[in-house]
């Protein structure tokens, strides 16, 4: 298990760096801030919640990506302005989002939805998890960020906004603007739903052919 | 049938934010088409597994860096080593990562052979292999932007090569670190579009110019051994 926890911890290092030293050199762009400097606080930021974590002063389940984002920018804001290092992370905002709560709005909505004997009750159904898994997972950037900070991370536009950095949309670099976010989010659903869709009818669990919508709106 | 605009209105229903009468249209419609009704089911089963895998993933990185012991969080950041051999944090990470990446890219090529058996293409598997497993994200200053070649595809990284060819020969105003950066992005760019003279070539020079970096010479050398 040993061996199990440092391939964890190595995986989501490696996996997050590549958007944290992005987001911050962009945002710093015209400044001092080198990538060393960049490199270091994303050390320093693990080496703190580590020991937070070991603390008790910190939950596991916390949003780890927008958290170290957050403290990532936070720190190199602090270090502009000279106002010095910092051994410890400082106090963020309390993460008020209980994810209980929109599971437990969705199992009620589920609950009280008309239904027929036809209806399938894709939720209860194993092969119908498994195949959202599968397509979460190959749910590719800025889509798997933006949707994890809007569900999970229960974050507002403008703030995902701040958190995400510079993508390529249809060939060009496009900035991230809360309304970018907004019209962004949608297209990603949309395509997400759908190959969720597509994945639950070519296993027969459910019996409707999803269309596909392109994004001029029209069917594909 | 999909309307464009469902996706939007789940989303409103599931957050209470529809007036009365939307709430009530939309009801209405959930009673009586049953298409909608399963293109909501399908949208909560989405939402619902959002939230649940993020939960998961959040849960299991939290726990796993809560149980190791600080010089394994060191040594996995670099932050260790950097202290032992004196260079700087970023240039560790770097050699770590080629390290751990080469060994996994070397016993992957080896099981891709044994169990396939190809030779024809198997040399644009490698090359293919190579660069993923080499990729990293060039992270320019002055707001160049960064390049993450494994999050592209094959046509799209031919296109970014002359930017990418750009960065790398005028890169000798930078500093040694973003010149080796732009050397071996560039490199893995002509691997993943299977010019391999071309990445052989940069490669071979990158290890005469920077020979006096032995970690770095070497690696460079390991890659092209793979190649040949």
């Amino acid at each position: 298990m040993e061996n199990t926890y440092e391939e964890i911890v190595r995986k989501w290092y490696l996996q997050l760096r590549p958007n944290f030293t992005t987001l911050l050199l962009e945002r710093y762009k015209n400044s001092n801030l080198t990538l060393a400097d960049v490199e270091n606080i994303y050390q320093d930021i693990f080496i703190a919640i580590h020991k937070n974590l070991k603390d008790n002063r910190i939950q596991p389940d916390t949003n780890w990506d927008s958290y170290i984002l957050r403290i990532g920018l936070n720190m190199a804001s602090k270090r502009q302005r000279k106002l010095g290092k910092h051994d410890s992370l400082e106090k963020r905002e309390e993460n008020n989002f209980n994810p209980d709560s929109k599971t437990k709005r969705i199992s009620d909505l589920l609950a009280s939805l008309p239904s027929d004997d036809d209806d399938p009750d894709i939720h209860s159904n194993a092969e119908a998890q498994a195949l959202l898994g599968d397509q979460l997972t190959h749910t590719p950037e800025p889509c798997a960020s933006i949707i994890r900070l809007t569900y999970y991370g229960d974050m507002s536009d403008k703030e995902i906004a701040q958190l995400i950095p510079e993508y390529r949309d249809n060939g060009k670099y496009a900035s991230v603007n809360a309304k970018a976010v907004r019209a962004r989010r949608w297209l990603c659903m949309r395509d997400l739903v759908y190959r969720v869709k597509l994945a639950l009818f070519n296993a027969g669990i459910i019996d409707v052919k999803p269309i596909k919508i392109k994004r001029n709106g029209k069917q594909g | 049938m999909e309307n464009k605009d469902n996706i939007e209105l789940f989303n409103l229903y599931l957050e209470d934010r529809l007036s009365e009468n939307d709430k009530r249209a939309f009801e209405d419609r959930l009673a009586a088409d049953k298409d909608f009704r399963t293109d909501f089911r399908v949208f909560l089963l989405t939402v619902d597994g959002i939230i649940k895998e993020s939960r998961q993933d959040n849960i299991e990185f939290g726990t796993a860096l809560g149980n190791i012991d600080e010089s394994a969080l060191l040594s996995i950041i670099g932050k260790e080593e950097n202290k032992s051999s004196g260079k700087k944090p970023v240039v560790a990470l770097l050699y770590r990562n080629i390290a751990w990446i080469s060994s996994i890219a070397a016993i992957i090529v080896i099981g891709i052979f044994s169990v396939i058996g190809v030779m024809q293409s198997g040399n644009d598997k490698i090359d293919n292999i190579l660069a993923y497993y080499n990729d990293f994200a060039a992270v320019g200053r002055g707001g160049a932007k960064s390049v993450s070649l494994s999050s592209l595809s094959e046509k799209e990284i031919a296109n970014i090569i002359p930017s990418l060819e750009k960065e790398y020969y005028a890169s000798g105003s930078q500093d040694e670190q973003q010149q080796k950066i732009a050397g071996l992005t560039l490199a893995m760019a002509y691997l993943r579009t299977h010019q391999r003279a071309k990445a052989k070539n940069i490669l071979n020079e990158l290890e005469h110019r920077y020979a006096d970096d032995e970690i770095f010479s070497e690696k460079c050398r390991e890659i092209l051994d793979f190649l040949r």
